[in-house]
């Protein structure tokens, strides 16, 4: 069966996460697997949930965001509003790809995003916690990423 | 080959088996690394699904409630089973008790010794586009998800037993110590 490999200068996280939505009277959670792949042409987020079903597949190149899901393709202005329309977190590439690599106190404060990383012991990026608002609304999204960056 | 046998396999009380599962995108490249878990049934409603690898993964359902427990992320979720069922593998393998009612269901010609069946939701807004179920003798051995968005996740079964007797506790689920519980209404 084919494998997953990992293309020539290209970057690739994948792993769990799972999104919990509260608010003062409901609480709401989703978890799946993610995989970030990160090329000088573009970047894409594939999220997939109970067997291996696609969510959304959101991809960002010089000139669009674009995603695909169930219903078909869509564009935006910005991967933030992508990826809050697919598992409700706004969040955008750059801010995802700086948590993974583990460098995200600035830009993260600048988000509203309380981010806390932990690492294994080899100093990989183990556990991803980060809380936020989301926009327009009264709910807290508290996100969990285990990634694994493949070699 | 026999007709009789999806029907005659889904009028089972209780199976229980091990599965291995892959997700290949359109053009065929896997979009996740394989997993492999086992999974019991006992009807009514009730089932054991977990995945051990990548990720541990445990679906417990004792017919009124869903609790899926994530090892890594240390969290459990729990649901009513009635409106989560559809969602997990459970309800496309054996949580249907109508199936007629929810699928078009049309035999397909035996392929590599298989008797396949292609469920087809009649549901308009199902998560799933169709299911091809395969037999070998009386036994399933593969189950391919095709979904709405040209991926195709396989589960192959081994091991697979029917009407055995499982014990009850199997069907139950207390979370473990420290973990994040949510009880979603």
């Amino acid at each position: 069966c084919s494998t997953l490999s990992v293309p020539e200068n290209t970057e690739v996280w994948t792993g769990r996460f799972s999104v919990l939505s509260q608010s003062a009277s409901s609480a709401e959670r989703h978890s799946g697997n993610f995989r970030f792949t990160v090329s000088p042409e573009k970047k894409t987020l594939l999220i997939t949930g109970p067997l291996g079903a696609s969510v959304a597949k959101i991809e960002e190149n010089s000139t669009v965001s674009t995603m695909e899901t169930r219903e078909g393709i869509r564009r935006a202005r910005s991967t933030s509003e992508l990826l809050n329309q697919a598992v409700g977190v706004p969040v955008n590439f750059e801010e995802l790809q700086s948590w993974l690599e583990g460098s995200s106190k600035a830009s993260a404060a600048a988000q509203g995003w309380k981010v806390e990383i932990s690492r294994a012991p080899n100093g990989d990026v183990q556990r991803i916690f980060g809380k936020g608002k989301a926009p327009a609304s009264d709910m807290n999204i508290t996100i969990t990423l285990l990634p694994k960056k493949e070699k | 080959a026999d007709a009789s046998v999806l029907k005659n396999f889904l009028a089972s009380q209780s199976v229980s088996g091990v599965f291995s599962q892959q997700t290949v995108d359109k053009q065929g490249k896997a979009t996740e690394e394989p997993s492999q878990g086992d999974f019991k049934f006992q009807k009514p409603g009730k089932f054991n699904w977990v995945y051990q690898t990548p990720y541990e993964q445990v679906m417990v359902c004792d017919g009124k409630e869903l609790f899926v427990w994530d090892k890594d992320l240390n969290q459990v979720t729990v649901r009513n089973a009635k409106g989560a069922i559809p969602q997990s593998p459970a309800s496309i393998l054996f949580g249907q008790d109508s199936l007629d009612r929810d699928w078009d269901i049309t035999q397909l010609p035996d392929k590599d010794g298989l008797t396949l069946f292609k469920l087809v939701p009649k549901k308009k807004d199902a998560s799933v586009k169709e299911v091809i179920f395969g037999f070998k003798g009386e036994n399933p051995e593969l189950l391919q998800v095709n979904g709405l968005m040209g991926e195709k996740t396989t589960l192959q079964f081994k091991d697979v037993k029917t009407n055995e007797r499982i014990a009850p506790s199997v069907f139950s689920f207390v979370p473990p110590k420290g973990a994040d519980v949510l009880k979603v209404k």
